[in-house]
């Protein structure tokens, strides 16, 4: 009787453990569970710290905020538009009206929902006076029909929209957070829906996450579907490249973004450390002033971009980090046209002579009696410092004697608004084609923004019709128009594509990263 | 004059010294480029939203209303916000203001633990082997670019020997590699100025009377000696203060110490006025309080200073 | 005993004597550079990049292959000139204000006193990009901005000469003669203050290298391709691994230089202090 009793009491129990562990073993695998059990704390190193947190008050994005928001459209690796706090969307056949499914039961952090309202809010708040309103400019109503859909009716037909709800600047914020907070919302807090929760930040040295346990609705190009695995992140920010450098050899850090090139033969030497390197979304040219002298001569601009051996300082300065330039749009980003510029002095030469520069008993390129004397703008930065020393040795070749002049990064944007510039290194990341008309419309002139100083009708007006082309297609060929004779105009010479280079410790697994990010989601140490 | 008076009179002064930092701090801020709105907002930021901030700020009033609304909040200790982080500078700097008292504090320590008994040694055993080679390392402390000896030590010690963690903050260990790099050039400048002026006591008469009554030498060295050289040695503390603050900049940034010295130079390069004035007056105070302790010592060194 | 004195004097001139032998050698090589470097300062040779020390590059190559060598001879130069213009401006703000402060003391003193104190307590990084602006960018604006940050010291030191030797019987006595502030200044007190100022300029010559060093890791010194050692030290930090040897010769380079005026102000304190003179006796 006894026995039989504490027989039953066994099989309960035991039944119960089966129950119960199946359960756990449904939300957990074993294989999460050891990957949760190593995956403590992992320390990301960046370059550069945020302003703040708040993508309605700043337009600089930074790494964390790609973990604590969630965008209504996701892109991959490949930079196809993918599923994120929305699951499908379709467009009407006029391309006025997009309707986007959300996932149903996506939370923020502080617990509200974030569904079709809440995502609403963020696009008219955004585009009522956030710090980027020109994503959503195309937007003339954003309708929550109901909790799971949301319906964007467009001024005009927008093909480009899809980009702007994905990229850096449209994590979807709770709105919530962002009324209790007011002017503190992104400084002392910033509440999303990500995989996870901001913790702390310490100006200006680093930020701290912990994982939201309840995420499960990651975007289905992710391994992952369930919450991270890491329990902690801290995202340093970190300035020297050296130091960088270091403290992922040893250890102390886990991920590096934006590895320096000096430091890639070292960590590729280094079995502890993996180096990732793939075409970025950057280029580095310089640029021409086409309204001051000598540069207003377009054969001279052009002699500028034969002069350049691209191929060398690719090779030689860094050390294959990138691709050498020879358009103005960077390696994804369409409409990629073939460039007339090689490295030929020849043609150089003759440009150069057809515009009435002749060498003087010094070498030194003489028209009228004017030499060919130019001060070359740089900011004080090592990658654009060594490519204004090369451009300076290379224009010497040919006879022009260039100054480098540093600045420090906070003048150097404000320089241009006095239109005294002649030459000019600059970088700029973008990957989206109308990068073309925020430099060249000349509507940006006095602002500094169009620093190349061109003003003509023709590409205003061509700018203008771009972005009302009711396909991609469309926009895309508009753009190729643009983009052909902005390089025979050759006001930029475009120089170096610097590749997104990346490494982490070799202990970690489900490495996962896009143009924009490395997704913490995936990552777990072996 | 008496010492009182004096020191109450550079106390006073210290207000338009202060008062003049403020303004030559605020007239370099917005005489150079840049637009700390914009910097803050980025290039590609709507009008609107840069307006808006301008205003919130009040940056859009005259300079001079800015300057005067900045000195009426300074008599309440309010900095003003943050124009870049939108923070409170008081806030901001609190935590920052400590890190760096406690990594010069720690450099001001070791330099004088470490060189005092090394001028004294020099000074006892001068002209021999001892003698040249603490002199020699001392003279090479001050030669030295603190920022190349912060990289050279992050490579033998933490790189090659794993004693130390590269750079970043928290516990001793973090702390002893910035501390020796900020303090090896001071400690070479006490080292010399110990041994010289131990070198000048030495010799002097009633030394040599003790000497001569028998005590021991050692104890003649610590308890006669050492006490009358002291003075000078201390007051070369108070110059160094401000030296040891100026100088943390560069080291905050090679070890990454979240302190004032880095916070002041990215908040310079952004332009971020409220956090350049707040630590520049922080700067201001601790560097002439320092000068008019060194002042007061060398008052008291010499009698023939009078004021 | 006396052997010992023979020896201490002996010693203390050599440390000035090393310190003299090194500047003078620096001295020489700057004006000598075109002579004494092996290859051209600024050309470009990218495919020489970050070659290791060897045969035809001595001292090795920089990033864009340029002989660090070379670099660092020519470079003796811009550190030299900057150690002497720099240290001039310093002394002509300096001096006379510590002259005047001491000299006359009450409400000058406390001006100068007041400045002093400015200029102390004022980021040295805030005051060169002030002068940068104002100036443009440039070797000229570096040696400008040290200076103004640096002239302090020397009217610290003036003053306190003044104020201790305003008091002494021969000034008193001067004085009583009725002879002009002017002359007691310029026959009395400056001849008499000169031998701290002395010793303070050439300690002050190596730290006004080691600044301008520092204002190169800050991005505010020589502009390329001007090969100054403080602008080849910061430029190589990023090559601190792979390539230690753009960082180590110029470094070392900054402290040899650095160590030879350090010594020679020692030598010369040894040599000049009163203080010390009866131990001389």
């Amino acid at each position: 009787m006894q026995s039989k009793r504490i027989t039953a009491y066994v099989v309960l129990f035991v039944g119960l453990m089966l129950v119960f562990s199946s359960l756990i073993t449904v939300a957990q695998t074993p294989d999460r569970a050891t990957r949760e059990a190593n995956s403590t704390t992992l320390v990301v190193a960046e370059t550069t710290s945020p302003p703040t947190l708040s993508t309605f008050t700043t337009t600089w994005t930074t790494e964390p905020l790609e973990d604590i928001l969630n965008k209504l459209v996701s892109r991959d690796a490949e930079l196809n538009y993918r599923d994120d706090i929305a699951q499908s969307w379709e467009v009407s056949a006029d391309g006025l009206v997009w309707t986007f499914t959300l996932k149903p039961g996506v939370m923020f952090h502080d617990g509200t929902p974030c569904d079709a309202e809440a995502v609403a809010w963020n696009i008219v708040t955004m585009r009522d006076g956030g710090a980027s309103s020109y994503l959503y400019s195309a937007v003339q109503d954003a309708v929550a029909v109901d909790s799971v859909t949301l319906k964007l009716i467009l001024k005009n037909p927008f093909p480009n929209l899809l980009y702007n709800v994905s990229n850096s600047f449209s994590g979807i914020n709770s709105p919530t957070a962002v009324e209790k907070y007011g002017e503190d919302y992104g400084v002392t807090t910033v509440v999303g829906s990500g995989p996870y929760i901001f913790k702390e930040w310490v100006k200006g040295d680093h930020i701290t996450l912990e994982r939201n346990p309840d995420y499960t609705w990651g975007p289905s190009w992710m391994s992952n579907q369930g919450p991270a695995y890491f329990q902690t992140v801290i995202y340093k920010f970190i300035p020297e490249a050296v130091t960088k450098t270091m403290l992922l050899q040893a250890g102390e850090a886990d991920v590096v973004n934006e590895v320096d090139a000096t430091a890639i033969s070292a960590f590729k030497a280094d079995p502890n450390v993996t180096v990732s390197i793939t075409s970025g979304k950057r280029l580095i040219y310089m640029g021409l002033n086409v309204t001051k002298p000598p540069f207003d001569d377009v054969r001279v601009r052009q002699a500028m971009s034969y002069i350049v051996d691209r191929e060398s300082i690719t090779e030689n300065v860094f050390h294959g980090a990138g691709l050498s330039a020879y358009n103005f749009l960077t390696p994804n980003v369409q409409p990629q046209v073939e460039s007339p510029y090689t490295y030929d002095l020849q043609k150089a030469n003759t440009l150069l002579a057809d515009a009435g520069w002749t060498k003087n008993a010094d070498g030194i390129l003489e028209k009228d009696g004017q030499q060919f004397a130019i001060i070359l703008w740089t900011e004080s930065i090592t990658d654009r410092v060594q490519i204004a020393t090369v451009l300076q040795s290379e224009m010497a070749a040919v006879g022009i004697k260039a100054t480098i002049q540093q600045f420090d990064s906070g003048s150097y944007g404000d320089m241009f608004k006095t239109g005294e510039q002649q030459a000019f290194i600059r970088l700029y990341g973008w990957d989206d084609m109308d990068i073309l008309e925020w430099f060249y419309n000349s509507k940006r002139i006095a602002a500094g923004t169009n620093k190349t100083r061109m003003n003509n009708s023709l590409l205003d007006f061509l700018f203008v019709k771009a972005e009302a082309m009711p396909t991609l297609e469309d926009r895309t060929f508009v753009y190729r128009l643009v983009h052909e004779y902005l390089l025979d105009q050759s006001a930029w010479v475009p120089i170096f594509y610097p590749a997104q280079v990346r490494a982490y410790r070799a202990d970690l697994g489900g490495y996962n990263a896009t143009l924009d990010h490395v997704y913490i989601l995936d990552l777990y140490r072996k | 004059m008496s010492i009182y008076q004096y020191i109450l009179k550079r106390i006073l002064m210290m207000l338009p010294v202060l008062l003049a930092v403020t303004i030559i701090v605020f007239s370099i801020l917005h005489l150079v480029p840049g637009d700390p709105v914009r910097l803050a907002l980025g290039e590609m930021a709507s009008q609107q939203a840069y307006d808006r901030m301008r205003a919130e700020l009040g940056l859009d009033k005259p300079l001079y209303i800015q300057y005067f609304s900045f000195l009426g909040r300074l008599f309440h200790l309010d900095l003003g916000k943050s124009v870049i982080y939108r923070e409170d500078v008081t806030k901001l700097l609190g935590g920052k203001l400590l890190n760096t008292l406690e990594l010069t504090g720690s450099a001001l320590i070791l330099s004088y633990f470490c060189a005092v008994p090394l001028g004294m040694l020099a000074a006892v055993k001068r002209n021999t082997v001892i003698d040249y080679l603490s002199m020699g390392l001392a003279i090479a402390g001050v030669s030295i670019p603190s920022f190349w000896l912060g990289f050279l030590l992050i490579s033998l010690f933490s790189i090659q020997l794993h004693w130390f963690p590269i750079a970043g903050y928290g516990g001793i260990k973090y702390l002893v590699l910035p501390a020796v790099t900020l303090g090896f050039g001071g400690a070479a400048q006490v080292a010399r100025m110990t041994r010289s002026s131990l070198l000048e006591v030495i010799n002097q008469d009633y030394i040599l009377t003790a000497k001569a009554k028998g005590l021991r030498y050692w104890t003649v060295i610590t308890k006669h000696a050492l006490r009358n050289a002291l003075i000078p040695i201390v007051t070369l503390l108070g110059l160094r203060i401000g030296w040891l603050i100026g100088g943390a900049v560069v080291i905050e940034i090679v070890f990454l110490r979240p302190g004032v010295g880095r916070l002041l130079v990215s908040a310079i390069y952004m332009r971020d006025f409220p956090i350049v004035q707040g630590v520049t007056l922080i700067l201001a105070v601790t560097v002439i309080l320092g000068n008019l302790l060194a002042d007061i010592l060398y008052a008291v060194v010499n009698p023939k200073v009078h004021y | 005993m006396k052997r010992h004195k023979l020896f201490f004097n002996f010693s203390k001139s050599t440390n000035a004597i090393i310190g003299g032998i090194i500047i003078v050698l620096f001295f020489l090589i700057a004006l000598l550079a075109p002579l004494l470097a092996p290859h051209p300062p600024n050309a470009l040779s990218l495919k020489d990049a970050l070659t290791p020390p060897c045969r035809e590059h001595t001292l090795g190559t920089d990033e864009f292959g340029r002989s660090i060598l070379s670099r660092i001879i020519f470079g003796a130069r811009v550190s030299l000139n900057i150690a002497l213009i720099a240290s001039a401006v310093a002394l002509g703000i300096g001096m006379p204000l510590g002259a005047l402060a001491g000299y006359y003391g009450g409400w000058l003193d406390s001006i100068v006193q007041g400045l002093v104190d400015l200029t102390w307590a004022f980021p040295t990084i805030l005051a060169a990009l002030a002068i940068m602006f104002i100036l443009g960018t440039g070797l000229h604006s570096v040696m400008i901005a040290v200076g103004v940050v640096y002239w302090a010291g020397y009217a610290r030191i003036t003053r306190g000469q003044f104020l201790a030797l305003r008091e002494e019987e021969y000034v008193q006595a001067a004085r009583a003669v009725g002879a002009s502030n002017l002359r007691i200044i310029w026959r009395h007190l400056l001849p008499n203050s000169l031998a701290p100022l002395l010793v303070q300029l050439s300690l002050g010559m190596g730290q006004v290298i080691l600044i301008e060093a520092s204002l190169s890791f800050l991005g505010l010194g020589a502009q390329p391709p001007t090969p100054s050692w403080g602008a080849m030290l910061s430029n190589g930090r990023a090559y601190l691994l792979a390539a230690p040897w753009l960082t180590l010769f110029p470094g070392l380079a900054i402290m040899l230089v650095v160590l030879g005026f350090n010594l020679m102000g020692d030598g010369l304190r040894d040599a000049l202090d009163p203080r010390l003179s009866h131990i001389k006796r």
